[in-house]
């Protein structure tokens, strides 16, 4: 199948605003890539440019090797799934999957039989007559990935498709989503704002932030490895505790937090100076002998795994702690932390 | 609350149905009858009625002899209403056509000075249309277009279009963009996705839009009148032309004319009604 490239791709809009400032992208075939942001970073507009709804200010998008950057959509092969369905509300779920082979002048027979073939595959059969506005929204999303998999166009482009659905519809979506993909290995672009979603859909994750990308790596690196101090607090939830301090050098390097005379172990770096330490929630633990004192402000009770939200001299952590740990807020407690899976940010937010 | 509108409603109701009521009952008398001594207002089927009834005998004559030519009018009605119809319903195709693919451009694209392009078009409504009477009868003369259908099919096109891209303009841009850019990215062009999706969901509009163009022009009496003579005379005209006949005005066949004239119109308002709201509040009424 086919890969997109993306070069020095940039959009500003009329008023000004510069919702791409410039990014670089290659996708390889049959991957699934998921552009993860808040709202207003540029990654819906990044999949609009790249399906040709909105026309870059500069840069340019290679699909399979060709040049599409002043193409028509109708000229590029992509599918595109709308975070609100875009389903036409005039026409049933049969002829909304069937409008794209329509315009590719499919004779109705053929059209007819692929939309049978799709809609089995969606499991969508007994709905086929029905007006999107007799669907739920699932079912409706349904219908709007069966109309972006009837042709197998080149590349599926993806705009927040499950971001209206409720929470268990979601999950079963998602699964969904990942099944389909996984089988047809079409090459996916996929804008999500749920870094959940994120890490459970994508093969590599491409985190932006105002129109620029932080970081692209497999969900494993972005969240183990994130490249900055962004990243870091995006990606997991809750996002990584950020201690602000400084690294002295006297023989092994020591990490001293701000506002703060304790001293805590931190990764082999060379670098001294202002810097920022970061260390995930599962890596810090409750521990009578551990070198952190601090009283609990919080507990939030998950189910499967208690955060605890601890204030320390020097700011509050949250730690990752057995659902059965009865503490109230108010109690003290010690957290001891696993020095080698601290990162380390420099004064200017990138890891070292 | 409940009863206290029926005060504001019934005598509205009363005040717009006498008058419609009084001419239908007119176009049901003989000419003796619409100027008795006494007011008669009763239809009645009987044959002999006494002069000081307020009954008086229904009659269809009016309707049958409406193809009749009076005095100092050169055709029957028939004719004046095909210039009507022909004139009210080409400027009203015109007007909406027109008006429909302003409205997607305004609406759609980016247009320099789109603003500036919309008020100005809105203030070709400003003026009461009559202060242009006579630079329009000079061009016209000019142009040969005195006497003609066309001269009042563009006439009316042009005094209705602003109205058609105001009004199609707040319809298009209720239509989701999301609709015509599935359609875009579907491999449909830009016209057809117009074709396919905008007009399909356009409708209510264009039904809201096409009744207020064809009344204006249907009803329409200065212009009609100044413009023309003969050829393309239409139905207001003609009944004022009546007024100056000398064996005293047909006043059954002018009201039969009148039921006619207005039947049409106003059983298609009638039907469209819960969408002419909508137009009329320019779609700022949310389900």
């Amino acid at each position: 199948m086919s890969r997109l490239r993306i070069e020095n791709l940039q959009k500003t809009f009329p008023d000004g605003t510069r919702a791409v400032k410039g990014s670089n992208l290659c996708i390889d075939a049959g991957e699934f890539v998921v552009l993860l942001g808040p709202s207003g970073c540029g990654k819906t507009t990044t999949l609009r440019m790249i399906a040709g709804l909105e026309t870059p200010s500069g840069g340019r998008i290679e699909l399979a090797d060709q040049d599409v950057t002043h193409l028509r959509p109708a000229q590029r092969d992509v599918g595109f799934v709308f975070q609100f369905y875009a389903l036409y509300p005039h026409l049933s779920a049969r002829e909304n999957i069937a409008f794209p082979l329509r315009a590719a002048g499919v004779p109705s027979h053929q059209r007819e039989a692929a939309v049978n073939r799709v809609a089995d595959r969606l499991a969508i059969k007994h709905l086929l007559e029905s007006r999107p506005s007799q669907l739920s929204g699932g079912d409706q999303q349904r219908v709007s990935l069966g109309r972006a998999m009837i042709r197998t166009p080149s590349i599926y482009l993806m705009d927040e498709p499950l971001g209206t659905l409720d929470s268990g519809l979601r999950l079963d979506m998602r699964e969904f989503i990942r099944s389909q993909q996984l089988e047809l290995k079409v090459t996916t672009i996929y804008v999500t704002h749920d870094q959940e979603e994120a890490m459970s859909l994508a093969d590599r994750i491409v985190v932006m932030d105002q129109g620029a990308i932080m970081q692209t790596g497999s969900p494993a690196s972005v969240y183990d490895h994130p490249a900055n101090l962004f990243v870091a607090q995006f990606v997991g939830s809750p996002g990584m505790n950020l201690i602000a301090g400084c690294i002295q050098q006297n023989g092994r390097p020591s990490f001293r937090p701000h506002r703060s005379d304790a001293c805590i172990p931190c990764p082999a770096v060379t670098t001294a100076g202002d810097a920022t330490l970061g260390i995930r929630p599962e890596f810090l633990r409750l521990d009578p002998q551990g070198p952190l004192s601090g009283k609990v402000a919080m507990s939030e009770y998950m189910g499967s795994v208690t955060f605890l939200h601890i204030d320390v001299s020097f700011g509050r952590l949250v730690v990752r702690a057995d659902p059965n740990e009865m503490l109230r807020p108010g109690d003290s407690v010690r957290v001891n932390y696993s020095a080698p899976h601290a990162r380390i940010f420099d004064a200017a937010g990138d890891a070292l | 609350m409940k009863h206290a509108r029926w005060l504001v409603i019934a005598p509205y109701f009363l005040l717009t149905i006498l008058p419609l009521a009084w001419i239908f009952l007119t176009s049901i008398k003989v000419q003796e009858d619409t100027n008795s001594r006494t007011v008669k207002f009763i239809p009645s089927l009987a044959k002999e009625i006494p002069d000081d009834s307020r009954r008086f005998t229904v009659s269809p004559d009016a309707y049958t002899r409406l193809e009749e030519k009076h005095t100092g009018v050169e055709y029957g009605f028939y004719r004046y209403l095909a210039n009507s119809v022909i004139i009210g319903f080409i400027s009203t195709l015109a007007s909406v056509t027109l008006g429909t693919c302003c409205a997607y451009g305004f609406s759609r694209f980016k247009i320099p000075g789109a603003r500036d392009w919309l008020f100005f078009i809105l203030s070709t409504r400003f003026l009461p249309p009559l202060a242009v009477v006579m630079p329009i009868l000079l061009m016209y003369r000019q142009f040969d277009l005195q006497n003609t259908h066309l001269g009042l099919i563009i006439l009316y096109t042009s005094f209705n279009l602003s109205l058609s891209i105001w009004l199609m303009k707040g319809f298009i841009d209720e239509i989701p963009r999301a609709y015509e850019e599935a359609a875009l990215v579907d491999g449909y062009s830009r016209w057809h996705a117009f074709v396919r999706i905008i007009l399909p969901h356009a409708r209510t509009g264009i039904a809201v839009t096409a009744v207020f163009c064809l009344i204006s022009a249907w009803n329409e009496y200065g212009f009609a009148m100044t413009l023309n003579q003969q050829q393309a005379v239409t139905v207001p005209v003609y009944f004022a032309g009546l007024q100056g006949n000398i064996s005293g005005i047909p006043w059954p066949q002018v009201a039969a004319g009148i039921i006619v004239f207005v039947a049409p119109v106003m059983v298609f308002t009638v039907l469209v009604r819960k969408h002419l709201l909508r137009g009329v509040t320019f779609g700022t009424v949310k389900q």
